[in-house]
């Protein structure tokens, strides 16, 4: 079964890998960070955030200081999907930002039907009265 | 006394402890009693209630009741209100059980209220209640504002009032709001100058401010006197008694109706409800840890890097908010939280943005933890100021947001519709001096209301919609405020080209907005928002956060007398002011977005702009479409169409050539591989030890919590200390006597 993560990951648990959900790529151990199964770029923020203000008369412009500030990205090896940015002090050590403890998640969709696209939402589930045979139930 | 023999009085420490119960130096605040955020146990009552059978039908038909109750307070104050804030719904109505345990509040206003208001109200159960001076009675209003008492920030105050039905106490109806001006030593409440709490203006633990629902005379008096504007607080306070009279009226109406018990087991099945319900949605999602940090880039008096660090865990059926490795308080700087106004922040966060249909009740916190370093910004002591505590729990609502949707994105259920970061800092201008009306004012513009909306999971975000913090608010209209104020709004909510979060759906953009003193010969504003130098708000899986901003002042010039002369230089946008610099003469600046109150003579300009929402998912994954009509709405420029984007346009016609399109985004996507590298290659290059030298770096840097940087020092958790800044003023004195000494020993 392959369980939805993120916007560009998700868990098979079977074979306990991470996989890129745009391209289908293996990126390795679901027990480990995800960012280690990526390609890293660390990017000087002012060339997404461009300074809006003449930047030769200005001390702040619209840009981040890129002394203080850089945007990591972290791409699939495989088609290069943009999988997490972080914005970071130059220097720090990416965040390990999303740690799964891989046997809960598997005691928990045991009882899951496998989704193939997020379920989005926000619509107030459906009360399943016993007595109506609703979606599930396996009656008519 | 002195014939007193020492063998017949009681031992020594019976006397110690019969003298301390009788002479209490100081109650001070309860840290016992802040701390616990748990529903409290049933009272007697209620177990009877419910016990002997709840009628699930009935309950809810007073609950609807009870809902429409609160709405109405709601509408009658801020048809009625004074305060700026609380016109635009920056406040909320709510009901508590008899014990003090939230059980509903008005769907409209500040959420934080819902995790603020019970804890004066319990405060006053428990040490005023049974005290002789003081007593509990149908008719009282209490009042407060102190965060230490359990208030969200000075400026804020909240009032409450028991509901008695039969002689028994059946309720507690509460409204916080907003209020502004309090006699702070900057107008309106909260500023960056703020060095001390003793210059936050007043501050109230809970006094009986009404009795028998009339107000006192006395008190009344003493809490004008306190503020620069004591038109706003003595009908304020008439507003507040007001509206907790209407919703104790619908209260004791209910009572009449179906029975006070009817009421009791309502109030109390509510929250007992959103406790279970919010426990079984924690369990629903995965075990695990979310690490995430944001960095707040200024002190509000200079440019500092403050980290503020979450690590948030689902663990056996607990939500664990654990907000250690956070920077160390600053003395003399009131960006300092509560751990109360974290608490906020967490609440905040979940019904903001993960469980929305939830009545808005702390009980959702009931399965929640919340960790924090004791003296750190995420848990502030006494002796700092807090006022501007928003710079750091607007922070913990980004954070959870991210945690609980970075755990459960892929849930077969959600709640509300998954969404990015909402934009998170209080841009807007607090004004202070005397109106064209010869009334003494000082207080908020409400564009801190106008923040962007992250992008959502399948559609982008909504452009300056409504603030973080609270729902259903507005952001003024421009001619009412003009009317009752001296400055005028030049340019008003106009959406600032490129200022989104981009992404495969973008974060909606931030309007700029401006303000000059037309008609005041003693005004001036401040301003109080992070975001210049590091970005506040990041994206989502992918997405690009908001852009840093400035605020930009053009000076020492009349530009309505300018503007007299020849109407056609002026330019409707900051940016080509600002670049273009049609005034001549005028001094044109920029500075960090938070500006400690400085006098405006007429005429001068100060422009802002809100930040922008989060992006969601890669840029390159864009439809084209989509891209084509921010650009052709002016939300974002041809060239992030084309540089970030990677849309190519046929230069005839404009339209999206879609082969060539896909091209460039082929073309790009090569680029990103060949220039990135593979992570432990990354890391080996990227990580260090230590900040950056040069970088003023307060907090822990990287996983060990342990070890605290505080600019030039470091020290251990364990032995946390207040960090105090010297003057702004002082350093650039010291810089300009250290350069003028080089120049006399030529
Ligand atoms: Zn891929």
């Amino acid at each position: 079964m392959k369980v939805i993560v993120t916007e560009y990951l998700r868990i098979d648990l079977d074979t306990e890998q991470w996989e890129c959900r745009r391209c289908g790529h293996v990126l390795g151990p679901a027990r480990q960070n995800y960012k280690v199964h990526t390609r890293v770029y660390a990017r000087d923020p002012r060339e997404i955030h461009k300074p809006l203000l003449d930047a030769t008369r200005y001390e702040y412009t619209y840009a981040p200081d890129p002394a203080w500030c850089a945007i990591l990205e972290f791409y699939c090896p495989a088609c290069a999907a943009l999988i997490e940015t972080e914005y970071t002090v130059p220097g720090h050590p990416p965040i390990n930002d999303l740690e799964l403890d891989i046997d809960c998640l598997k005691r928990q969709w045991a009882e899951r039907e496998e989704l193939s696209a997020p379920a989005g939402g926000g619509l107030p589930p459906q009360v399943d009265h016993a007595c109506h045979g609703h979606a599930g139930s396996g009656r008519p | 006394m002195n014939e007193m023999h020492r063998g017949e009085l009681p031992g020594d420490d019976e006397l110690k402890a019969r003298f301390l119960s009788a002479n209490t130096l100081f109650l001070g605040p309860d840290t016992e009693l802040l701390a616990d955020h748990r529903i409290q146990a049933r009272s007697t009552r209620e177990e009877r209630v419910l016990r002997d059978g709840a009628d699930d039908h009935l309950f809810e038909e007073i609950r609807a009741s009870l809902q429409s109750a609160l709405d109405e307070g709601f509408e009658v104050t801020t048809n009625a209100i004074v305060s700026p804030a609380g016109k635009f719904g920056d406040m909320t109505v709510t009901v508590f059980t008899a014990n003090g345990d939230l059980s509903s509040a008005s769907l409209r206003g500040v959420i934080g209220f819902c995790a603020a208001s019970g804890f004066p109200i319990r405060y006053v159960i428990k040490h005023f209640e049974h005290e002789p001076t003081v007593g509990v009675r149908a008719g009282d209003m209490f009042i407060m504002n102190d965060p230490f008492y359990g208030g969200v920030h000075s400026p804020d105050q909240i009032s409450f009032m028991p509901v008695y039905h039969d002689g028994e106490r059946v309720a507690w109806v509460a409204i916080g709001l907003h209020e502004g001006e309090n006699g702070a030593r900057e107008p309106g409440g909260m500023g960056p100058a703020m060095e001390s709490p003793w210059d936050e203006g007043i501050k109230m633990p809970p006094i009986r401010v009404a009795e028998n629902y009339r107000l006192k005379f006395d008190l009344v008096n003493y809490l004008q006197n306190s503020s620069r504007d004591p038109r706003l607080v003595g009908a304020d306070l008439k507003v507040r008694l007001a509206t907790l009279r209407r919703v104790e009226a619908r209260l004791l109406a209910l009572c009449d109706t179906y029975g006070a018990n009817a009421l009791v087991g309502t109030l109390r099945q509510s929250l007992e409800y959103v406790a279970a319900e919010a426990t079984r949605r924690v369990r629903e999602l995965p075990e695990g840890t979310v690490r995430g940090q944001i960095f707040l880039d200024t002190t509000m008096r200079e440019d500092a890097l403050i980290r503020f660090y979450a690590r948030i865990s689902v663990r056996d059926g607990r939500l664990v908010c654990d907000f250690r490795g956070s920077s160390p308080q600053f003395m003399n700087r009131p960006i300092n939280a509560p751990i109360t106004s974290i608490r906020i922040g967490v609440l905040m966060g979940l019904v903001s943005f993960i469980w929305p249909d939830l009545p808005r009740s702390l009980a959702i916190l009931d399965p929640v933890d919340i960790l924090a370093t004791p003296g750190s910004v995420a848990d502030a002591t006494r002796e700092v100021p807090t006022c501007l505590n928003m710079q750091v729990f607007f922070k913990a609502i980004t954070l959870t947001q991210m945690a609980l949707l970075k755990l459960g994105f892929g849930l077969p259920r959600h709640y509300g519709n998954p969404i990015a970061p909402w934009f998170n800092q209080p841009v807007t201008f607090i004004y202070g001096g005397v109106t064209q009306h010869v009334e003494q004012v000082g207080n908020l513009c409400a564009d801190l209301n106008g923040m962007p909306g992250g992008a959502k999971w399948d559609a982008d975000g909504e452009h300056s919609m409504s603030p973080n913090f609270a729902a259903y608010v507005d952001t003024g209209e421009t001619e009412l405020v003009e009317e009752d104020l001296p400055f005028v709004q030049v340019i008003s909510k106009r959406l600032l080209t490129d200022n989104c979060g981009f992404g495969k759906f973008r974060g909606g953009a931030g309007y700029e907005f401006s303000v000059a003193n037309r008609y005041s010969d003693v005004w001036g504003f401040l301003a109080l928002a992070g975001g210049s130098k590091f970005s506040t708000t990041p994206g989502m899986f992918g997405g690009y956060g908001s852009p840093t901003y400035p605020i930009s002042m053009i000076k020492e010039v009349d530009v309505f007398a300018e503007l007299a002369r020849d109407a056609g230089i002026f330019r409707g946008s900051l940016v080509d002011l600002m670049n273009e610099r049609p005034f001549a003469g005028a001094s044109y600046r920029t500075h960090r977005a938070a500006l400690p109150f400085e006098m405006a003579r007429k005429g001068e300009l100060y422009l802002q702009s809100q930040g922008a929402g989060g992006g969601w998912g890669d840029v390159l994954d864009r439809d084209p479409a989509l891209v084509a009509k921010d650009l052709e709405e002016g939300i974002i420029s041809t060239a992030t169409a084309q540089d970030i984007y990677r849309i190519v346009l046929d230069p005839r016609t404009g339209a999206v050539d879609p082969q060539s399109t896909e091209a460039a985004r082929t073309a790009e996507r090569a680029a990103r591989l060949a220039r990135s590298l593979p992570y432990a290659e990354f890391a080996a290059a990227w990580n260090r030890d230590t900040p950056p030298a040069g970088v003023p770096y307060y907090g822990a840097w990287g996983e060990d919590v342990d070890t605290l940087y505080a600019g030039d020092t470091t020290m251990r958790a364990d032995a946390i200390q207040p960090i105090f800044m010297p003057d702004p003023r002082e350093v650039r004195i010291a810089a300009l006597e250290a350069r003028l000494r080089t120049y006399e020993s030529c």
